[in-house]
């Protein structure tokens, strides 16, 4: 009974295992596809993003900018590109400064042949005007605004029209000051009336200030409202044209002498950029209300329906049509992403002093990590017996490798450079102690390990034949452990590349020129890590630099890679060298 | 004196201590508390194979790694009584540890080659030495690997990786790379255990060449390889040696019965 029951039970062990084993295969490679896909789902836009930060659909602004900036020559194909843009751009140049200062001013006669009658009129009715100033109280302001009204209607009638004209035609720069001029015409016009009566009957103070307030009210009053209507057209007209402007660049050289920010001086670079400036600053643009009673609103209004008037439809239509003939775009490849000064922060340029600053951080951490790291792993593994100052040794080096890295930032500055003053300030030496601070740990463990791994059977032979320590490891141990041991060193650079945090307070400026290597000791230094961070959140145009940050962080990325793929190959090397 | 030593052989005489190129004088081993090696008193004879036997943790071992103070790995590991190495205690204080490492070559029971290339492996010993000409370290590299029986083999790629190499070839490279630096008495602990038979007859052939040539001492499980390489044998047993003299004798007659008992296969 016993046996068969024992029977059963292996049977159903078996079966059991069987199943475990199928659902462990199952498990493991579903979390093998969910790696892959998360890698990918991570990996594809930041690669394809990223490489649009040097092969990109590039405007004839960007030419412009490496011919004038950069001191690049320009190849025939730019400056063709150059010459029809230019040419290109003439007509919307020359509509626009048509509809700002119109050459038909018509309508400034007009007025003026409006005004006199009316002055004329008022001239006229001075008798009338002092027998209403011999009234009482309320009925004296209301006569007088009556025969004002009755007086200066034609008048207005006359503004009416042409203000609603010049909402359709686009003379309101013109009818502003023409307007404005009225107002003092008018002015005028009631002091010479007051002076009249007072020739005829002597008027007190409160008379004439009645007079003065009201003789001309109702004129006064209209060309106040036409000139906020006309001014709201003209702030939209404004907007437009400085979306024009971020579009296109300065129409001319003075204006983009005249500015000092080089976002200023030239137009969309990148065609992707462009398109998007064309539609929501050229085809859209935002309103803003200004009415006295309420709070400003601002508002999105598609340009076309907004603008009534057909010169600027026509400006409209024309950049809509001639957008490739004025920017011509074309394909190019931009190596300068990785080997340029950014410019006016990052828009413009490349990423060359964040790429060195990684490179100087990187590598002047490990010039002093690495030598410490495996001198005090030698120690550890060959040297150490044992005993608690070892275990305590080993249990800090343990420790310091899960320190947060915020707080090695926070030493290095502490430390560093308030109490031992290793420089002024933050400097790319500071960052690189610090760095070296924190994958000292790492390199220790890692070496450790590539030494314990080292079968004793070489240490015994190498010490057989005569070999003292200190010879038997640098002979035999160093040389059988230097593929694990470098392996372990190169990816702790890999991590001392990308940290943050410790260069954060050390190091990391948002903005400088690539240091030299003189300034190493002295200057802070930008680098990738810290410019990602502040290019994608502190940057004021954080949008329209996307593909910088893409860039950036496909760089880093590629730079990372790069160094696991070097530490394979150094190790793959080696071993076939050994022979393993 | 090769002669003479054939006629003690013959006569079945104990050697004389004179012929003794290593001697053991109530010689013990502590691991620790424990005991390893108990009041051993014997010798191995100057150009001559001395295999010692013995069940595992008889302390056969332990005793041959004494001999070139491989046990000072050890740190436990302590001793008592006289290991004299051409009258010279070689556990006196202010012994140089890497002169006596020189004198005393030591093979080890699992091919330890480095990973370097063959030529490398061979020189390793010599270089360390100190500076020495590129012809006469050619010259040594030669003479060992023919010693060793490999040259042939291995003539074509000496700049290639050891590691390449199969077990057998390997094991007589660590027997070049210990005859290069041409020690006196060449330890030889289990070589051919981890070995497959044919590798371990060249490798008893080649001892069966060295022997006259070298002193060698072996340590083996094997009591067949124990009577066809060696002259002389030891019999350890639980620390103690119970039994030494010449191969011949121990085999035929051994006088005492735990001796015979392991020969006949009783334990062990």
């Amino acid at each position: 009974m016993d046996r068969i029951g024992g029977k059963c039970e292996k049977k159903m062990n078996n079966t059991l295992r069987k199943a475990l084993d199928k659902s462990f295969t199952v498990v493991s490679y579903a979390s093998l596809a969910g790696i892959s896909l998360a890698v990918a789902l991570f990996l594809i836009p930041i690669i394809y993003n990223g490489i649009g930060a040097f092969i990109f659909s590039a405007t004839v602004e960007h030419d412009k900018f490496l011919v004038e900036n950069l001191n690049r020559s320009p190849t025939p194909a730019e400056e063709n590109y150059i010459k029809l843009s230019n040419a290109a751009r003439k007509p919307l140049y020359k509509m626009m400064s048509e509809y700002e200062c119109p050459t038909d001013m018509g309508f400034a006669k007009r007025i003026n042949l409006a005004f006199d009658s009316a002055f004329k009129e008022m001239n006229k009715h001075s008798d009338l005007l002092l027998s209403f100033l011999d009234l009482k109280g309320n009925e004296r302001v209301e006569k007088i605004r009556e025969l004002s009204e009755k007086l200066w209607s034609p008048y207005v009638e006359t503004l009416k029209d042409i203000v609603s004209n010049a909402q359709e035609d686009g003379t309101s720069f013109a009818l502003i000051n023409i307007l404005q001029s009225q107002r003092d015409r008018l002015s005028e016009a009631s002091r010479d009336e007051i002076k009249t009566l007072n020739q005829i009957k002597k008027l007190t103070f409160t008379q004439r200030s009645i007079i003065r307030r009201n003789i001309t009210l109702v004129p006064n009053t209209y060309i106040g409202e036409a000139i906020s209507i006309l001014e709201e057209r003209n702030a939209a007209y404004e907007t437009l044209k400085s979306g024009i402007r971020e579009l296109l660049g300065p129409p001319d050289i003075k204006s983009k002498e005249a500015s000092k920010l080089m976002r200023q001086r030239y137009g969309q670079t990148r065609t992707d950029m462009a398109k998007r400036v064309l539609r929501e600053n050229v085809l859209e643009i935002t309103i803003k209300t200004t009415n006295p009673d309420a709070h400003e609103t601002v508002k999105r209004v598609k340009s076309a329906e907004y603008f009534k008037d057909p010169k600027i439809k026509a400006i409209l239509a024309y950049i809509e049509d001639n957008f490739d003939s004025m920017l011509q775009p074309h394909a190019t490849l931009y190596w300068g992403f990785f080997f340029d000064d950014p410019y006016d922060s990052n828009i413009f340029g490349g990423i060359w002093p964040m790429i060195l600053g990684t490179f100087y951080l990187t590598l002047g951490s490990m010039l002093i990590a690495a030598p410490l790291g495996i001198v005090a792993s030698i120690y550890f593994s060959e040297y150490s017996k044992g005993g608690k100052i070892i275990g305590f040794l080993r249990i800090c080096v343990g420790t310091l490798a899960g320190v947060p890295s915020i707080v090695f930032g926070l030493f290095g500055l502490a430390f560093l450079i308030n109490t031992v003053k290793i420089s002024d300030g933050k400097s790319a030496f500071a960052g690189s102690v610090t760095l070296s601070i924190l994958i000292l740990p790492t390199i220790i463990k890692s070496c450790e390990e590539a030494l314990k791994a080292v079968p004793n059977s070489y240490r015994e032979a190498a010490l057989s034949l005569g070999a003292g320590k200190w010879k038997s490891i640098c002979t035999v141990i160093l040389p059988a452990a230097l593929p694990a041991m470098l392996t372990g060193i190169i990816i702790s650079m890999g991590r001392a590349a990308g940290e943050t945090a410790p260069i954060i307070f050390t190091a990391a400026t948002s903005t400088g020129a690539a240091l030299a290597i003189s300034e190493i000791f002295t200057q802070p230094t930008p680098a990738l890590p810290w410019n990602i961070y502040n290019i994608c959140s502190e940057h004021e145009m954080a949008e329209r630099v996307s593909h910088v940050q893409y860039g950036m962080v496909l760089t880093l990325i590629a730079i990372v890679l790069a160094l696991n793929a070097i530490a394979i190959v150094i190790r793959a090397k080696l071993q076939k060298k050994i022979g393993n | 004196m090769e002669e003479t030593t054939q006629n003690k052989i013959k006569n079945s005489k104990p050697p004389k201590p004179d012929d003794y190129i290593v001697t053991a004088k109530n010689f013990s081993v502590y691991y620790g508390d424990f005991c390893a090696v108990k009041q051993v008193n014997m010798g191995f004879v100057r150009k001559r194979v001395t295999s010692i036997i013995g069940p595992s943790g008889c302390g056969k071992s332990t005793f041959l790694r004494c001999l070139n103070r491989m046990n000072d790995l050890v740190e436990s590991c302590r001793t008592s009584g006289a290991l004299e190495l051409d009258g010279v205690n070689i556990y006196h204080k202010r012994l140089d540890i890497v002169e006596l490492r020189r004198k005393v070559g030591m093979v080890f029971q699992r091919p330890n080659p480095f990973p370097k290339s063959i030529y490398d492996n061979v020189a390793y010993g010599v270089r360390l030495k100190g500076k020495c000409q590129k012809g006469e370290l050619d010259d040594i590299v030669e003479s060992s690997l023919r010693r060793a029986a490999l040259w042939d083999e291995v003539k074509n790629r000496l700049e290639q990786s050891a590691l390449g190499m199969s077990g057998g070839q390997q094991q007589r490279l660590c027997i070049a790379r210990a005859l290069a630096i041409k020690p006196d008495l060449l330890l030889m602990d289990e070589p051919c255990s981890a070995l497959d038979p044919k590798s371990t007859s060249r490798i008893e052939d080649l001892i069966g060449e060295l022997a006259g040539e070298y002193t060698i001492a072996i340590v083996t499980h094997n009591m067949q390889q124990a009577s066809r390489v060696s002259d002389y044998t030891a019999f350890f047993y639980e620390g103690s040696l119970i039994e030494f003299g010449k191969t011949k004798d121990i085999f035929t007659k051994p006088t005492n019965k735990s001796t015979n008992d392991y020969i006949t296969g009783r334990f062990g």
